[in-house]
């Protein structure tokens, strides 16, 4: 790999593959490639393609591949001028400074840097020759650039799909509840088998293990297929005899011992009096199903520790025979389950579910099965290539870019765990050869801070981890230097990681009077965003409850914090309320949170309610039955029965009492209502996009928030003295301060069950025990995955210590004893080492004293004018609520086609033969044609035949809402015109007309207004043949429009 | 009703034109239909849609099949290619036959053969307009070739006058710098091919363009920076919702300033959605809020949805989604089945059987009808139209609670165009979503005049300006939205359809309609800077909102969505670069919601709840207070279910929440979701095992001796065979309340179980002395300090060996005893431990070994162990001990939990550490009591404060209490 350099021609001719550490200006530099390619015209923005990993990091790229080009478009003749001169030397310095100097409003000028990092690659383009000229083209490009494609690998495959026959209809997360419905649904009715089958017994094994583990094998089985895994059929025959062989020769191995316990035990072991006979388990009975063989196994196998010195070689043999056993089993249950996994794949198809990798993986099988029609990208860019999976890789390749830029970290790859694949990165690298990069500066933090990171990086990873191979080197620091990285040195517990115990040192490092004094003053940024960076939450609420007494205000980006934000939790009760009123819950919650019901009205109602004691739901609630200061507030909740989704969400917040009691959280924290606002209204913003049916829009909230886990919303308000959040959610963000503590936490451990991809082969491996024997699977794929968790964890370790600008402190929870670098597996083990490193870390003994906090002025809130409000509107009920539904549309439809008719039949009134065919064509209506023909017979009589008319004559402003209105019909007789509005009615009621009256007076008054003559209205009962002359009002407040 | 494309205009045809909904059933049925002839897959909705679009696109341009296929030099691609231009052309063909088959008329398609009427000298057209009628006006949508050709060569039209911004060339700039705006390039077109149109088409600036205080900037929009503008001004709010709130504040600003609210516009992408929403607000600030344009999909409707989540649910035997739908029916019947099926964990038929046996006799015979109605439905091949007569026969089963027009409208217009093709189940499901989410719901109900709730497109032809206006959303896709590629007319097919058109132009010569003029617009410069973007009619609604507005323009986008993560802006924000950004909030507060959104305004008891529920360490967590309001005097029968002692599992609930106590004791509610049902049956079925393994031996002096003697069957063999003897009565007890479709995963739960509950016994059994917890709590005398090993050589520890145990009950009933209190009260108590024993030492020692069964594992008992549990929120087994004692006076009593998810389960007796680690002499039972007589006097008292902690991870009464979050984060390393 070859240090960057933003001037060397070759980058824009060929593919590359970029290093870039954190804070290294990765961002920075795909701007600087694609606007000089674009400026030197051999490119043009929609021949761009961009993917990235989230659709976050895709918002962010576009926006900056754009900023330069917003800049370079706004610039006038005038101010080409004075860029053109350095421009055409080269001289991208003196583009910068020119750019700068021309005041720039708003954010354009933060891009001069990337227009002078481009600029030496534009010398003697066409462009340059005149301002007129560099105006007219970077207008154009500016307006191309709006379809560059920048979007994550996910929307791109989504998008190529819809070129051939189109996306699956329904898009899940592995982890929804729907697909897991789909999965179980799957593998229970192909591992359900009759006792007298002969694979009963492991597919009964299998099924009990996946009963409780779904997710996780969700989880695996898509992405054994994001690592371009299979599923093909194997026959589990062979497996299945050969584990009936191997139990039976371990049987026979061990009826030695069973006889005589004693031969197990090694006489000359000085732990001999260890030994238990109780080990041997009594064999299976003879001709025993494969059952109990099992069950056998599994416990003599579980009954021996294989590290117990006592045990006599021969036993040691005898118990190696289960090993083959355990091989067998695994190899027969992978059968089993490939089997249900297939079926699984299969019904997904056919039902068009779809995960997102699938979309991917769909994506890749059209491009490689040719006729998708589509244009190769002549840049693709690729970010965060660390994060891609082995199918995503594959898709992108088949795109047939003409060239490929990745970029990435090996460094930062944190989401193994969700299928991405480093290694992919490491091969791109190293295929790459002289295309390789690495950015070799840190934009980010100050010299200290990328110090220790080299330090971690170029000294203890790989002695941490032999063969890492190459990391990306160290990194040269370009931010001013600032103060030392801190490192508080204490002793972990016993048992497990202790946070609550850096209470002190958390707390004093949530000021910043207590960074000052431990590692100097800061150097003068505002606002100062301090984070306290978590492996893992463990123990967090105790830690909050210390930090809060001392009068700490953190806000937690929780990771399950979301759904159960107190906001969230009323309005789902609501929704509930509505969408169940047969449950009390919710409507107990309502009437105790935002009616204001006290506890004691409630129990009344509870125990009054006669019978079984119990509290009513929503839709038995008796208004009457409350105490008398709540029947108002009852009566309320009532009506929420027939609001739809979003108005019931407008009437909570209208009526205040949630809102409320959101401000009443601040007792918990001041920042607590601020969070709960925002969850508040990422939920309301969810509701947006939900069905108007409460019933519906809870059901799908229901399966949203079984699935999925919803963390609060990422936010770094001002107010707080301490943001905290997991590493993991902290990357891709820096904060000027940060406490990271060191615990002594051990990683999770691979376990049974444990599903991976066979790289050559795209074979499902399983991971499975017979007792303690491991299968072949799970011997090898123990140490990979372990491996791979590590390689993670050191990535992870790698993203936290790089996310401060200037000042970090390390709080490090040291074991009493220090294990080698090769076995040590905490990052307390692994702080113990970077203690211990010839770094420039300052050693913190006490934690500083709390400063004067200063006070927080709040701003005395000014209430709004008192305003008269309007009622709240009540769904207006359907006025023909008694008529049987059929019935009423038939009526509606019965009136369109008569209207229809009567205005074809006035417009072709002066063609008899065309007339004669309309009226031949008469609608399926009763005596529609007599009563047509009276209609015209009266409109003669009146002498308007021959006057000018107009049907369907459109009226501005007119309609109720203020929209086009179109008139029936309107007649204009000297001086006077006249508006008739047909109905296909006997008669008229009186409520009727007056909803009529508004309707018509709305009309005339468009009319009159444009015609300049009186207006004359009639409603005309065709039914019956009535004219009734409608006297007009104003136009006023809406009365029942018809 | 009759075609009418331009004021006083109509077909000569009184055929309906097709609506858009019906045209996408149509497609639907010529796309089926096509991929079946030429052995291509089944097409997708979404390739059905996009071919949809094409067509319109198509026909707008008056590019109809045969012009197509004639056009010089136009390579139409092969006929297998699926997009090629050929295929289109055939699809095309075949829709207008559906359409003219249907009884309908595609309104583009037949103007474009009216204007070949009326050009031949026949009729098309009614035309209703006389001499004294102004000219036709002509909209933004007239300049669709096929409706400019009406106008410029129908003789009796006379031609139009087009109010548009626009002047051709000089100083009047375009999108982006470009130098001609948006009609320009048509009027180009129209010069230079279409000089001798009979009609004369006139171009006039609408009245007012530009007169606001910005006008003479308008003239450098999309150009630069506007220059700065009290009136005019941008800014980002966070998210979506904060985009609402923020509009309203700025509406009510406005009518704080004295603009009455009809004299605001608020454009937003969907304005039905936002309007509902937003109506109930602004109608406390005394303002009605009219809404127009965008209506919802019919799918996502409050008629609709119910339905359609029922019947996609039952295409994917989902019975959640199926619940879904049935929830929103009238019918309690149908609503109890719903409940059940929102329950089932997984899909398929048996998910919907397994649940009827849990219904009443009532509603289990309309659940089974029902579902027999379903069933047939979803293995029925029907005549589309008897489909349609089949969906309204279920939407009156079901009786939703609207039965408005947006239900059986939409029914009838499918009777009309579902043909009568027949359908499987599946081919109609797919049929209803195309229609769904085409087909739009009627309009929201609305004020008639209030401020404006717009969407964007209606600016175009029926907005005339405001007083102020408030633009919301322009970050990127909303407004303008993103241009779709379709892969049937893609950019480049567009492009080689311009050149061929102008190929034939050039070959034909003038006529009275060039070709030339039926180009499309391109959303790239491929013919360099003349050619207008594919956003230019969004681009020109927001120059008029920008012209237009008379006094106040804010546009508000969100940085975020939903979910929080960045959303970048789209040109039109970009536009505005430079424009007065909204500052920091206005302190003078002008909206009640943001009083109320931002903590205006306070609620007493909301705040005297809140301090009442805050997180403590558990020791303080038994002195909370509910606040005096929240008091609830004399229910301690009520709280003690009538039994005449409280049971120690009780007064744990009560010492671990009190209000949950409450909750779920008086006011009976209880949440019992499918896993937590399932947790808790396999607990009591494990229960029942280990006491009928063990039953033989109650009583039997040395049982672990008889337990384990040879011969007999072994403990997993017992616990076996009672599975095999009572697994199926027991499963089947409704006391268990486990759904029947759960009994096989129950099973195979129990059956996982029971090597691990042998292990148990077999360990247990084994042992041969109590545990050093045990004995240092019981025997402390006897005991050396912990951490000081014993020496090599000592005497072996006495009390390490030579017990014996006597079983003395199994679910043993112990009380009620009369606790007495330290201030003097009694508190009666009563309870029933898993079993009771007796160890016996030859030298004296004995005491009672209480076994308490958890089916959990040794690590989530260590919460038992932390300091103040035992006297707290695990106050069980201290409990049972003192019971124990009082029983069987003089004898000591120990408690040992059995973690019975363990591989090799050990009692764990570390909770009896943090007991004698209270002091001596029994020092743990006056904790113990004094803490009992704090519980005692809460129910005196009616103090039920909720005192949140771990526990509230598995607690559903979070909306009810109102407790804080963060008190119950999950460890995350594992259990």
């Amino acid at each position: 790999m070859q240090d960057l350099d933003l001037r060397d021609p070759r980058l824009l001719d060929r593919s590359l593959v970029v290093s870039a550490s954190a804070g290294s200006g990765k961002t920075f530099t795909i701007t600087v490639v694609v606007l000089a390619q674009l400026g030197r015209g051999d490119l043009r923005p929609h021949e761009v393609l961009a993917t990235t990993f989230s659709e976050a990091a895709a918002a962010d790229l576009r926006e900056r591949l754009r900023r330069p080009l917003n800049l370079l478009a706004s610039l006038d003749a005038a101010a080409w001028d004075a860029v053109l001169g350095p421009l055409r030397a080269g001289d991208g310095a003196g583009v910068e400074a020119a750019l700068e100097g021309l005041s720039l409003p708003g954010e354009l000028p933060k891009a001069a840097r990337e227009v002078g990092a481009a600029t030496p690659h534009w010398p003697g383009q066409p462009w340059t020759s005149s301002p007129s000229g560099a105006q007219a083209f970077w207008r154009r490009v500016r307006r191309e650039a709006e379809l560059m494609a920048v979007s994550t690998i996910h929307s791109l495959a989504r998008r190529v799909l819809g070129r051939g026959e189109g996306a699956p209809g329904t898009l899940l997360d592995v982890a929804h509840p729907s697909l897991l419905r789909l999965l179980r649904q799957s593998l229970r009715e192909t591992l359900d088998l009759p006792p007298e089958h002969p694979d009963h017994d492991g597919a009964r094994l299998l099924l009990a293990w996946a009963e409780r583990n779904w997710e996780e094998l969700s989880r695996a089985h898509d992405q054994h297929l994001d690592a371009q895994g299979h599923f093909d059929p194997e026959d589990p025959a062979p497996h299945r005899e050969r584990l009936r062989a191997a139990l039976e020769a371990a049987a026979r191995a061990l009826a030695p011992f069973v006889a005589d316990p004693l031969r197990a035990l090694d006489a000359s072991s000085s732990s001999r009096r260890y030994f238990k006979p109780s080990c041997i388990q009594a064999l299976p009975s003879p001709g025993a199903g494969l059952a109990e063989q099992l069950a056998w196994a599994e416990a003599q196998s579980r009954a021996v520790k294989p590290e117990n010195q006592y045990f006599s070689d021969t036993f040691r043999e005898a118990m190696a025979t289960f090993t083959p056993a355990a091989e067998a089993l695994e190899a027969w249950l992978r059968c089993l389950l490939v089997g249900g996994l297939r079926a699984f794949e299969e019904r997904k198809r056919q039902l068009g579910l779809a995960t997102f990798g699938d979309l991917v993986r769909q994506a890749l099988v059209a491009l490689q099965g040719g006729g998708m029609e589509l244009q190769a990208p002549r840049l693709l860019l690729v970010d965060e290539y660390q994060d891609t999976s082995r199918s995503q890789d594959a898709f992108l390749s088949a795109l047939g870019a003409e060239r490929v830029v990745r970029v990435g970290d090996v460094k930062q790859a944190i989401y193994g765990f969700r299928g991405g694949d480093p290694a992919l990165l490491r091969d791109h690298l190293q295929a790459a050869g002289e295309g390789a990069f690495r950015l070799p500066a840190n934009f980010r933090s100050t010299p200290d801070i990328v110090a220790l990171a080299n330090g971690f990086v170029e000294e203890l990873w790989p002695r941490l981890s032999p063969g890492v191979g190459d990391l990306g080197g160290s990194q040269q620091a370009r931010a001013p230097k600032g103060t030392r990285v801190g490192l508080v040195r204490s002793a972990a517990p016993q048992s497990r990681a202790d946070l609550p115990a850096l209470t002190e040192w958390i707390a004093a490092l949530s000021e910043d009077s207590g960074w000052a004094r431990s590692l100097g003053e800061a150097s003068g940024r505002a606002p100062r965003r301090r984070a306290l960076l978590l492996k893992q939450r463990t123990r967090l609420p105790i830690l909050l409850q210390r930090l809060k007494a001392r009068g700490i205000q953190p806000y937690v980006v929780a990771r399950d914090g979301f759904w159960d934000s107190p906001g969230v939790r009323l309005m789902m009760a609501a929704l509930e309320a509505v969408a169940h009123p047969e449950r009390p819950l919710p409507c107990a919650a309502l009437l105790r949170q935002v009616a204001g019901m006290r506890d004691e009205d409630l129990t009344r109602l509870a125990l009054g309610t006669g019978g079984r004691a119990a509290l009513p739901g929503l839709g038995r609630l008796d208004p009457d039955a409350l105490p008398e200061g709540a029947r108002d507030a009852g009566r309320w909740l009532q009506s929420l029965l027939h609001a739809n989704t979003l108005e019931l969400a407008g009437r909570l917040l209208r009526q205040g009492a949630l809102l409320r009691s959101l401000r009443a959280l601040a007792v918990h924290g001041a920042m607590e209502p601020l969070r709960a606002r925002r969850n508040l209204a990422a939920f309301l913003a969810m509701l947006l996009e939900l069905p108007a049916s409460p019933s519906v829009a809870f059901t799908r909230l229901q399966d949203e928030r079984a699935g999925l886990v919803r963390g609060d919303l990422p936010a770094a308000p001002d107010e707080a003295d301490l943001l905290i959040q997991t590493v993991h959610g902290s990357k891709g963000l820096e904060f000027e301060d940060v406490i990271l503590p060191l615990l002594h936490s051990h990683p999770r451990s691979f376990g049974k069950g444990g599903l991976r991809t066979e790289a050559a082969t795209g074979r499902l491996r399983l991971a499975w025990k017979l007792g303690e024997h491991p299968g072949a699977d799970y011997e090898e794929l123990k140490p990979l995955a372990e491996a791979r968790q590590r390689e993670d964890d050191l990535n992870l370790f790698y993203v936290a210590l790089t996310r401060a600008r200037e000042r970090l402190c390390l709080l490090l929870q040291e074991p009493k004893e220090a294990k080698p670098a090769e076995g040590s597996r905490t990052w307390a083990q692994w702080g113990q080492h970077l203690a211990a490193a010839p770094l420039e870390l300052r050693i913190l003994e006490t934690p500083p004293p709390p400063g004067d906090r200063p006070g927080r002025a709040a701003r005395p809130p000014v209430a709004p004018p008192l305003r008269e409000g309007l009622p709240e509107t009540e769904s207006v009920q359907d006025p023909h609520e008694g008529l049987p539904p059929e019935a009423r549309a038939k009526a509606r439809q019965e009136g369109e086609a008569v209207h229809a008719y009567l205005r074809q039949l006035l417009v072709r009134w002066e063609e008899p033969a065309s007339f004669t065919a309309c009226l031949d064509a008469a609608p399926p209506v009763p005596r529609a044609r007599e009563n047509a023909l009276r209609f015209l017979e009266q409109f003669e009589a009146r002498g308007w035949r021959l006057l000018r008319r107009r049907t369907e004559f459109p009226l501005e402003g007119a309609a109720a809402s203020g929209a086009l209105g179109r008139a029936d019909l309107v007649v204009w007789e000297k001086g006077r015109v006249h508006l008739l509005d047909f109905k296909h009615s006997r008669a008229f009621g009186d409520e009727e007309l007056a909803g009529y009256r508004a309707q018509l007076a709305r009309y005339a008054s468009a009319l009159s207004s444009k015609e300049r003559l009186p207006v004359d209205a009639w409603l005309v009962a065709l039914r019956s043949g009535d004219w009734v002359p409608v006297p007009l009002v104003p136009p006023g407040p809406a009365g029942p429009t018809p | 009703m009759s075609y009418d494309p331009f004021d006083g205009v109509l077909l000569d045809d009184h055929r309906p034109p097709v609506s858009g909904a019906q045209g996408m059933l149509l497609h639907l049925r010529v796309a089926r239909r096509q991929a079946k002839a030429r052995g291509w897959p089944r097409p997708s909705l979404d390739s059905v849609r996009a071919r949809a679009q094409a067509c319109r696109h198509l026909l707008a341009h008056g590019l109809l099949p045969g012009t197509l296929r004639g056009l010089p030099g136009l390579d139409l691609g092969s006929p297998r290619a699926p997009h090629s231009l050929r295929n289109l052309a055939d699809h095309l063909e075949a829709y207008l036959q559906e359409v003219t088959g249907a009884g309908c008329l595609e309104p583009d398609e037949a103007l474009w053969r009216a204007v070949d009427l009326e050009l031949a000298g026949r009729r098309g057209l009614w035309i209703e307009r006389g001499p004294e009628d102004d000219p036709i006006r002509g909209g933004l949508r007239d300049l669709e070739p096929v409706r400019l050709r009406a106008l410029a060569c129908v003789p009796g039209l006379g031609g139009a006058t087009f109010t548009l911004a626009t002047r051709k060339g000089g100083a009047t700039s375009g999108l982006f710098g470009g130098p001609l705006p948006l009609v320009g390039w048509f009027l180009d077109g129209l010069e230079q091919h279409g000089g001798d149109l009979p009609n004369e088409l006139l171009l006039e600036e609408p009245p007012d363009w530009g007169e606001n205080p910005w006008g003479a900037a308008l003239e450098q929009l999309f150009e630069g920076p506007l220059p700065p503008s009290p009136g005019l001004r941008r800014g980002l709010v966070e998210g979506p919702v904060d985009l609402l709130r923020a509009a309203l504040e700025q509406v009510c600003a406005w009518m704080d300033a004295g603009i009455a609210p009809q004299e605001i516009t608020v454009v937003h992408p969907e304005p039905a959605r936002a309007g509902a929403f937003l109506a109930p607000l602004l109608a406390a600030e005394g303002g009605s809020l009219h809404v127009r344009g965008a209506l919802v999909p019919l799918a996502a409707s409050e008629a609709w949805s119910p339905v359609w989540s029922l019947l996609s649910g039952l295409q994917r035997w989902d019975p959640c989604l199926v619940s879904g739908g049935l929830r929103a029916s009238r019918r309690e019947d149908l609503r109890a089945w719903a409940d059940l099926l929102s329950l089932a964990d997984q899909s398929g038929p048996k998910a919907f059987e397994a649940s009827f046996m849990h219904l009443g006799e009532r509603a289990r015979a309309s659940a089974e009808a029902l579902w027999k109605d379903l069933l047939h439905l979803r293995g029925a091949t029907l005549p589309a139209r008897e489909w349609v007569e089949r969906l309204g026969t279920l939407a009156g089963l079901l009786r939703p609670p609207r039965e408005a027009d947006d239900l059986y409208g939409p029914l009838g217009l499918l009777k009309e165009v579902w043909a009568g093709e027949r359908w499987a189940f599946p081919d109609m499901v797919e049929a209803l979503e195309a229609f769904l989410e085409v087909a739009r719901s009627g309009a929201p109900d609305r004020a008639p005049e209030g401020l404006r709730l717009v969407a964007p497109g209606t600016l175009l032809d029926e907005w005339k300006g405001a007083r102020a206006t408030l633009l919301l959303d322009l970050s990127e896709g909303a407004w303008p939205a993103r241009p779709e590629e379709n892969p049937d007319l893609d950019w480049n097919r567009q492009a080689a359809i311009n050149r061929a058109l102008l190929e034939r132009t050039r070959q034909e010569g003038p006529t009275s309609f060039p070709a030339a003029l039926q180009r499309f617009w391109l959303p790239r410069a491929e013919h360099g800077d003349q050619v207008p973007r594919a956003f230019q009619r969004e681009a020109y609604a927001f120059s008029k909102a920008l012209a237009l507005t008379r006094e106040h323009l804010v546009a508000l986008s969100p940085a975020q969505d939903a979910e929080g993560r960045t959303r970048a802006q789209g040109p039109f924000w970009h536009a505005l670069e430079g424009v007065q950004e909204v500052g920091p909030s206005d302190p003078n507060t002008h909206s009640r919601l943001r009083w109320l959104w931002e903590g205006g305004e306070a609620e007493p008891l909301a705040e005297a709840r809140a301090v009442a529920a805050q997180a403590r360490p558990e020791p303080e967590a038994l002195r909370a207070e509910a606040p005096a309001e929240d008091r609830v005097g004399g229910i301690r029968e009520a709280w003690l279910k009538g039994r005449p002692a409280a049971s120690p599992t009780a007064l744990e609930g009560l010492a671990r929440c009190p209000f949950r106590s409450l909750a779920e004791r008086v006011w009976r509610l209880q949440v019992f979701d499918a896993p937590s049902r399932l947790r808790m049956a396999e607990g009591t079925l494990a229960h029942k095992l280990l006491e009928a393994a063990l039953l033989p031996f109650v009583g039997v002096r040395d049982w672990p001796g008889a337990l384990l003697a040879s011969g007999g069957p072994t403990p997993e063999a017992r616990l076996r065979g009672a599975w095999e003897t009572h697994g199926a009565e027991w499963l089947a007890d409704p006391r268990l309340e486990v759904p029947r479709e759960q009994w096989p995963q129950l099973r195979l739960e129990v059956e996982g179980l029971l090597p691990k509950l042998a292990a148990a016994l077999h360990e247990d059994a084994a042992a041969e002395a109590p545990t050093e917890e045990e004995l240092a709590l019981l025997f402390p005398e006897t005991r050396t300090a912990p951490s000081s090993p014993r020496k090599k050589g000592a005497p072996p520890d006495p009390l390490k060996q030579g017990w014996t145990r006597t079983l003395l009950g199994l679910e043993q009933a112990l009380g009620p005893v009369d606790l007495v209190l330290p201030g003097g009260r009694s508190l009666a108590v009563a309870g029933t431990v898993d079993r009771l024993e007796r160890w016996e030492h030859p030298e004296g020692p004995m005491f009672h070994r209480i076994t308490d069964y958890k089916t959990s594992t040794k690590r989530r008992l260590q919460a038992y162990a932390e300091a103040g549990a035992p006297f707290a929120s695990h106050l069980q087994t201290p409990l049972y001990m003192l019971l124990a004692e009082d029983a069987h006076p003089g004898i000591p009593a120990a408690a040992a939990l059995v973690p019975l998810r363990e591989d090799e389960p050990k009692p764990v007796t570390r909770p009896l550490k943090t007991l004698a680690e209270a002091g001596g002499n029994g020092g743990w039972r006056t904790l113990l009591l004094e803490n009992l007589e704090r519980l005692d006097a809460r129910l005196e008292a009616g103090d039920f404060p909720p005192t949140p902690g771990e526990h509230c991870q598995q607690c559903e009464l979070g909306a009810l209490c109102g407790r804080p979050v963060d008190v119950s984060v999950a460890s995350e390393d594992g259990d």
